[in-house]
């Protein structure tokens, strides 16, 4: 070897811990960076040269620069962070509408349901007395401001949850045009290579990654030129560089479902932020919504149908307390018209129906229970048929796809309210010569708060109501016991990400040291081989 | 496992996120006096809590309605037991006046007391309290007797008012029970002065009373009733003209209108006793649900502070040890 051999071992020395410093230097400076993954120099020796003595080193070269990242761990942290995004979505959504309905600490229904009953009993105890009627139509109109006032928060809820999931759409749409920009970044920055080379553009487009989890769940996988397939609901959502934008389309209830590239994948999207608001928009519709409408329903039907048999002071009979209950039609049919009415308010069974046609044929099914109610042959000049308490007459005609939805229950709480306005109309007596005196009927309303109602399954009002807010709290309890889960092995997987590629100021610290060691070892290297260099020009 | 100081920052942050919540949380209890704050805290206990409230308000408005079905009897009882001495008096006129002997003097006064007596039973039959005519049945706001014929104008409307689940009580007494009978069937008795007395029974409550000579054939008088003011007010006048007959005939009626008034006391005061044992029970069983519900939802003062405590020691140890560990770098110790 000869003695420029070993400048260039010293030359090799100084670039190599040069390159392993500016690494450390980026560790350092990245410490706080979201995302990032600690990097190391692979230093390697350079090919030895053969001597007569033997195979003699000359120097060492920085070969790569690797990211220190498990991809193992990051899947993990992603399918979590997917969990955790939708109990979190869930949690906040159920303990906004829980609550609404915190008897415990005296907001919700209770208090005044219990008011409206006393005022009928007083109203049975005096029935002669002007101000107990007068007192009883208040506690009624408390009644149905409360039960309104819980209403609309619900419906404000649930649209507030529609309109988070359209922002999440966007969000969705924007992060899945950003990772498709990656993709062609890292597919240009990494081709003709063999190795994962691009390392910060990979740690930006796992950091997107990981953002995207935060709202849907989703499957990668990547292709040999680094770019990655993003599907979500088994359709693509990102593909190289190509994206197909996430998009709403309203459903029967009129809430948004998602639709990607043509098809509704709603049922498929089972994690993220997303679906955490449609699985609770869905339950508080189907369950604490249409329970409090029910219930609504049940005290205005029972209360009518006795009050409209008994007399007022005045000796009106045939009254309704409170507003008949109304039928929402809801036609999705292209050129079918409904004609519905109520023949029988109290034969009305309070459920809700959907009507579907097949082969000639309607079928009417119970919308809550899926049960099939009532089917025959339909004729497109005109059906009738009935259904408890409901006529129901349809025309024109209709596909296999149209649907038609009839429910007592939409408008119950929305036009609940109190029909009477004089409280000698109040019909406490039973018989048009036993007034005034007469309770009768004023005692059996008041006694309803023990009778146990056919439509709400057999309870009694408390109960149903009772049962509503245990229910309630059953489903946040429940959201909350797997938020706290999956917040906890988050963490823990946050926890392994970091050990694995998060920077320790410590090593960076003790890496500086030893890289400028290094550097000044192999300066010293130069010098000495300068020096003998000097030595031999000056024989 | 490799440590590095997000790790280290990560778990401190939770540890004091979650810390801070048990210390915002058992301090909610504490300003509450709760131990539930939301139905999620304990879905079952929150269940039982609401049932025992219901139960508590039910057994509330229960208590009202037998307080308001108690002022209601101790109305009527007062009105009872006035009108049962009233009775006892002119029953005591109608003795003495049996016999025919008093003289014209002695009749004069007693026709006037009776005469007084009646129209003192017509007052307490028409005892009105809160507007309301006590013996009128539902109709409440009719003068329960007419002040010249004496004839009932109420109905027979028994009011009830719930007083437990499932259970309720009349409020009231009609008058057309309380001073008058129903007669059963028809019966003849001779009277001391000799001549027969057919009793018949009429419409309702009116008796007709058929006075026959002694021999029981030749009809010498008839008069007909159908409650005690009309029997006082007959009374009366017999008493002035001295008809021993009417007077004799009269004593049988009499008796039967003051069972019948005890009768209708003894109603009375069987359902004051009987509300008053409800009302009694309801109490306990409000008691009983208190207690209950004290200890499913009144927060252990004792444990929570406890508990606040050793939450607040942990914070404070936990700032500690965060201040130590962040202040700990290899960079401080190169130079």
């Amino acid at each position: 070897m000869s003695i420029s051999g070993l400048f260039n071992i010293g030359r090799s020395a100084l670039t190599a811990n040069q390159t392993a410093l500016a690494v450390t230097s980026n560790n350092i400076a990245n410490a706080n960076t979201l995302g990032y993954s600690r990097e190391e120099v692979v230093l390697s020796v350079t090919r030895p040269e053969s001597t007569a003595s033997g195979y003699l080193g000359t120097g060492v070269s920085a070969v790569s620069i690797m990211r220190s990242f498990n991809r193992f761990i990051q899947m993990q942290l992603l399918g979590q962070q997917q969990n955790q995004g939708r109990s979190s979505a869930m949690d906040q959504t159920w303990g906004q509408v829980e609550a609404l309905v915190n008897e415990l600490q005296d907001t919700g229904l209770s208090t005044s349901l219990t008011d409206f009953f006393s005022a009928w009993n007083d109203v049975a105890s005096a029935p002669e007395s002007s101000t107990a009627r007068t007192v009883l139509l208040q506690k009624a109109s408390n009644l149905t401001r409360a039960a309104s006032s819980i209403e609309r928060s619900i419906v404000s809820t649930l649209g507030n949850t529609n309109s988070s999931i359209t922002d999440d759409v966007k969000q969705i749409n924007a992060i899945a045009s950003q990772i498709a920009k990656y993709n062609t970044d890292i597919t240009a920055a990494e081709a003709g290579q063999s190795t994962e080379s691009a390392n910060d553009l990979r740690d930006q487009r796992d950091e997107k990654l990981v953002e995207l989890a935060k709202l849907v769940d989703y499957s990668t996988y990547e292709d040999p030129n680094g770019s990655i397939t993003v599907t979500v609901g088994m359709r693509n959502l990102v593909s190289g560089s190509h994206v197909n934008t996430l998009s709403t389309t309203p459903n029967a209830d009129g809430n948004p479902d998602l639709s990607l590239d043509g098809i509704n994948i709603t049922q498929n999207v089972q994690g993220g932020d997303i679906s955490g608001l449609i699985a609770a928009r869905d339950g508080i519709q189907s369950t604490t919504l249409t329970s409090l409408r029910k219930l609504v329903a049940s005290i205005s039907q029972q209360i009518n149908s006795l009050h409209s048999t008994g007399f007022g002071l005045d000796g009106s009979t045939g009254n309704d307390f409170f507003n008949p209950l109304q039928l929402t039609t809801l036609n999705n049919t292209a050129s079918a018209t409904v004609s519905t009415t109520i023949t029988n308010q109290t034969a009305l069974t309070l459920d809700e129906y959907t009507i579907n046609f097949t082969g000639g044929n309607y079928n009417v099914y119970n919308k809550a229970t899926g049960a099939l109610v009532t089917s025959g042959a339909y004729a497109a000049a005109g059906t009738t048929f009935v259904l408890p308490g409901i006529s129901v007459t349809i025309s024109g005609a209709v596909t296999a796809s149209d649907s038609i939805s009839v429910s007592p229950l939409t408008t119950a709480v929305s036009n609940f309210g109190v029909a009477l306005t004089d409280p000698n109309s109040v019909a406490a007596a039973s018989t048009a010569a036993g007034v005034p005196g007469d309770n009768a009927t004023a005692s059996a309303i008041a006694q309803l708060t023990d009778g146990a109602i056919t439509n709400l399954g057999g309870s009694t009002f408390s109960d149903y109501y009772n049962g509503i807010v245990a229910a309630v709290g059953a489903s946040r309890q429940a959201t909350a016991d797997v938020l706290t889960f999956d917040t906890n092995v988050l963490n823990q997987m946050q926890m392994q990400r970091d050990s694995v590629s998060g920077v320790s100021l410590d090593d960076e610290a003790a890496n500086l040291i030893r890289f400028q060691r290094a550097y000044q070892a192999g300066a010293q290297v130069i010098k000495v081989a300068d020096e003998l260099l000097q030595t031999i020009l000056n024989l | 496992m490799r440590i590095t100081p997000f790790i280290v920052l990560d778990q401190l942050q939770q540890a004091m996120q979650s810390m801070q919540k048990s210390y915002a949380r058992t301090n909610n209890q504490l300003g509450l006096q709760k131990r539930i704050l939301a139905p999620s805290d304990d879905v079952s206990g929150t269940r039982r809590v609401l049932d025992y409230q219901v139960d508590i308000s039910a057994n509330d408005q229960f208590k009202r309605n037998i307080d308001t079905a108690t002022s209601n009897l101790n109305q009527t009882n007062t009105a009872l037991s006035s009108i049962d001495d009233v009775l006892s008096q002119v029953k005591e006129i109608l003795l003495t006046s049996q016999s025919g002997s008093n003289n014209t003097n002695t009749r004069t006064v007693n026709t006037q007391m009776t005469a007084l007596l009646r129209d003192q039973f017509i007052s307490l039959a028409n005892t009105k309290v809160d507007g309301k005519y006590l013996f009128s049945g539902y109709l409440s706001n009719t003068l329960s007797y007419n002040t010249t014929t004496y004839a009932y104008q109420g109905d027979n409307g028994i009011v009830t008012i719930p007083v437990d689940h499932g259970t309720t009580m009349a409020t009231n007494i009609v008058g057309s029970d309380a001073f008058s009978y129903t007669l059963g069937a028809a019966y003849a008795k001779q009277i001391p002065s000799g001549d027969y007395v057919h009793y018949t029974p009429g419409a309702g409550t009116t008796v007709d009373v058929e006075i026959r000579d002694a021999t029981d054939t030749n009809v010498l008088d008839t008069f007909s009733f159908s409650n005690v003011m009309q029997m006082t007010d007959i009374l009366s006048t017999a008493i002035s003209t001295n008809n021993v007959d009417r007077i004799q005939a009269l004593i049988d009626p009499f008796d039967q209108v003051q069972n019948q008034l005890s009768s209708a006391s003894a109603t009375v005061g069987a359902r004051l006793s009987s509300l008053n044992d409800q009302s009694n029970l309801l109490t306990q069983g409000t008691n009983s649900l208190q207690n209950s519900l004290s200890s499913l939802q009144n927060v252990d003062l004792v444990q929570t502070a406890m508990e606040l405590q050793k939450t607040d020691t942990t914070l404070q140890a936990l700032y500690a040890a965060s201040a130590k560990i962040m202040s700990k770098s290899l960079l401080d110790f190169l130079s």
